[in-house]
């Protein structure tokens, strides 16, 4: 039996950065807003960055992956071909993340001009210019201004947190090679900031951060967003969205996991905002009659175009220490020399290098970043002397094309807590992605060498069979935006095609995914989306097209 | 049965200071009380049989460890015969052991700042300083194309198929390390 709740202006399926910032957004113009979240709230003190058992806890109850944690309100992902990463809850992937936040740059927006074997946005660099000032001041950034290698950007919010001993070996040997390096901009401040505290650099930004310095979602958006009136309801896991004949969406379906009761949400407009896996997951389980590839997809462009980004990780060990357990974990800093094409090097679009860190004893004991596992044995402790303090951790972020093949579906096999069937993913490179991806690498090792290090280990993440299996942070193009009904499944403005009063603000519009963290592109282009629809609400309301 | 829980007590003891010996700067396993935490650990992922499933594995690897000759031969086998079982018992173990105060106190021996926790305290370092020019670049490297200024790229030095599958074969054996970042997929949990 499904209740039926009283009818909303609009339900916010997800409460991670997209959800907050729509929340936020239109409970201020005075919209009655229902955000509907299948997680729970985390709160500080429940983190484990207190707890002696602190390394254990991140790699298992804390971990990235929701299917290592196997929690309740999380859902299963089905896939050998990566290992998605991301968290159910208040804040959703800004709860557990590294808060890096280098932005797009404008060729990322323009890549059907640049090559054609991926698409323009229908929108521009400047066209996003100023929501990303606003999502920066609402987040707090740390950063340092003038960098060259990208559009003007500032004023930060704070100055960069502490580069340390390890950031210094890695400014010098840029500096030895020639190459651009720049403090990484990030969304944890150094001091004090919108009555939040500077970081005191524990290390362990990968289970959120209980001072609250780093920019979670639930702690700079929701409180907010509540105040201005928006409801939000945790535990609470959509089934499905609802519409009417005339295609438009009359709300979702939830189940309360508290109660195990099926409630029906009736709103004016739905926004789903549960990131590029569930967002198109949703999507799929709302199939009907009329809608039998699934809501919003004529376009048959949903779950489809997936971008992880092409990863790989290097670690080296060098003279010099490094304090690679202090600090935040990533990054100090970030190098673009390599960022935009130059097909010289026989494959389209770019690579970023990213100096990081390594967490704790036992986690640098177990292999780290890269599987560079101490031995066990009489050998042991005499590896850990040598390596620890040591390490430097290189990322390396390329940006895959996107493809149809890779994926979202709905597993034939897999199902959550609730009964409702996990997403399926099928992710593989292509050939310009691995001579990217190998591009990025040997940089990487270049970097290493310029540093004088006396162990190098690459950790390309590809199986012993040599196919690549991420893991992947980044949900990236699953229900890309266009000019085209036919080959998108949103607009400009984030509205669905097919269904009017339907909207996307979440990952999954992007075009595509750069060679940087998207988070901060990501809440730039919620700030936007969400201020139009708060500004033609009695528009939007009523829309039955596109709203241009 | 009191038999079987000393056997157990045992060969638990003997497996993890096997793994992590005593030398001058750090305990043994056993001396900084990891085992039974890692048992416990090894309990949470694997269930209540997954104790037993490591001490048959190391009976038929040679064991029992306790009472074999050379210890290290038999754990050896464990590691190359069931590596699932023994990457549980890894982990299990490594990260019980650099949680223990005692190792805590030997890795502040060695000269580190090294907290229990991450928090309350954090760390200490200096901070970004604007006149370090290691801290703030003086470099003017680095460029961008406007939006304006994005034209077509010459195509010619790509391969005839860029968003063909790629040849994954050509990497096999590239990858030298499987990092903790790479873990976690339903397969590898399941097993």
């Amino acid at each position: 039996m499904t209740a039926a709740r009283d009818r909303v202006d609009v339900v916010v399926v997800g409460a991670g950065p997209g959800g907050a910032i729509t929340s936020l957004v239109l409970a201020r113009k005075g919209l009655k807003v229902v955000c509907l979240e299948q997680g729970p709230w985390f709160r500080p003190e429940g983190r484990p960055h207190g707890r002696t058992d602190w390394e254990w806890q991140r790699l298992t109850r804390w971990s990235t992956s929701p299917n290592v944690r196997d929690l309740p309100h999380d859902y299963p992902v089905d896939s050998v071909d990566e290992s998605t990463l991301m968290w159910n809850g208040v804040g959703g992937g800004t709860a557990i993340y590294t808060a890096t936040w280098p932005r797009y740059r404008p060729s990322d927006f323009r890549k059907g001009d640049e090559h054609g074997l991926a698409p323009n946005w229908p929108i521009t660099y400047e066209d996003l210019a100023p929501w990303f000032e606003i999502a920066d001041e609402a987040c707090g950034v740390g950063g340092w201004p003038g960098d060259p290698a990208m559009p003007p950007r500032g004023p930060f919010q704070t100055l960069p947190t502490a580069p340390g001993p390890l950031g210094q070996v890695a400014a010098a040997a840029f500096e030895k090679l020639g190459w651009h390096w720049w403090p990484m901009p990030v969304t944890i401040l150094a001091s004090e900031h919108d009555g939040r505290p500077g970081c005191n650099l524990c290390g362990n930004c990968q289970n959120g951060c209980p001072r609250g310095a780093m920019n979670d979602m639930a702690v700079t958006h929701w409180p907010k967003a509540i105040a201005a009136g928006a409801e939000l309801r945790t535990e609470c896991r959509v089934e499905r969205v609802e519409t009417d004949r005339e295609g438009r969406a009359t709300g979702v379906v939830y189940v309360d996991r508290n109660t195990g009761t099926r409630h029906f949400q009736p709103a004016e407009v739905v926004v789903l905002a549960a990131n590029g896996v569930g967002t198109p997951r949703l999507l799929l389980l709302s199939e009907s009659a009329r809608h039998p590839k699934g809501l919003a997809n004529s376009s048959d462009q949903v779950g489809r175009n997936l971008m992880h980004h092409t990863l790989g990780l290097v670690e080296c060990w060098v003279e010099p220490v490094t304090d690679s357990h202090k600090g935040i974990i990533s990054a100090v800093a970030i190098c673009e020399e390599f960022a935009e094409t130059d097909t010289r090097r026989g494959f389209v679009n770019g690579v970023t290098l990213h100096v990081v860190r390594m967490n704790g004893a036992g986690y640098q004991a177990l292999g780290s970043h890269s599987g560079n596992v101490a031995p066990w044995g009489a050998a042991h402790h005499d590896w850990f002397v040598r390596h620890f303090g040591h390490g430097v951790g290189i990322l390396v972020v390329g940006d895959d094309l996107p493809r149809p093949q890779n994926r979202v579906t709905l597993s034939p096999t897999l199902k959550d807590s609730s009964g409702l069937p996990a997403p399926h993913i099928a992710y593989q490179m292509c050939e310009n992605d691995r001579r990217l991806a190998n591009f990025g690498l040997d940089r990487a090792v270049e970097l290493a060498r310029a540093m004088g290090a006396w162990e190098i280990k690459v950790n390309a993440f590809r199986n012993p069979d040599g196919r690549y299996a991420p893991p992947a942070w980044h949900l990236l193009g699953t229900c890309r935006m266009g000019d085209d009904p036919a080959t998108s499944v949103v607009n400009q403005w984030h509205q669905s095609w097919d269904c009017p009063n339907l909207y996307i603000i979440d990952g999954s519009v992007m075009v595509t995914g750069a060679a940087i963290n998207p988070t901060s592109t990501i809440t730039a282009l919620a700030y936007r989306a969400a201020t139009r629809l708060a500004d033609r609400f009695d528009e939007a309301r009523r829309a039955t097209g596109p709203l241009v | 049965m009191e038999g079987q829980a000393h056997d157990l007590a045992a060969e638990l003891a003997a497996l993890c200071d096997t793994m992590l010996p005593g030398d001058a700067r750090f305990p043994s396993a056993t001396a900084a009380g990891a085992h039974g935490v890692a048992a416990d650990r090894i309990r949470a992922r694997a269930g209540e049989a997954g104790l037993d499933r490591v001490i048959e594995a190391m009976r038929a690897c040679g064991g029992p460890l306790a009472s074999a000759a050379d210890r290290t031969a038999v754990v050896r086998a464990f590691e190359t015969q069931h590596p699932e079982l023994f990457g549980l018992v890894r982990l299990a173990l490594f990260t019980a052991y650099y949680e223990s105060p005692a190792v805590i106190r030997a890795i502040r021996a060695l000269g580190h700042v090294y907290n229990a926790a991450p928090q309350p305290a954090g760390y200490d370092m200096p901070p970004f300083d604007p006149d370090d020019p290691l801290h703030a670049p003086r470099h003017r490297r680095g460029s961008y194309v406007p939006t304006a200024e994005v034209r077509r790229v010459d195509l010619s030095p790509l391969p005839p198929d860029p968003l063909a599958p790629e040849d994954y074969r050509q990497e096999q054996g590239t990858a030298t390390g499987r990092g903790l970042l790479s873990t976690g997929t339903r397969e590898e949990v399941r097993r």
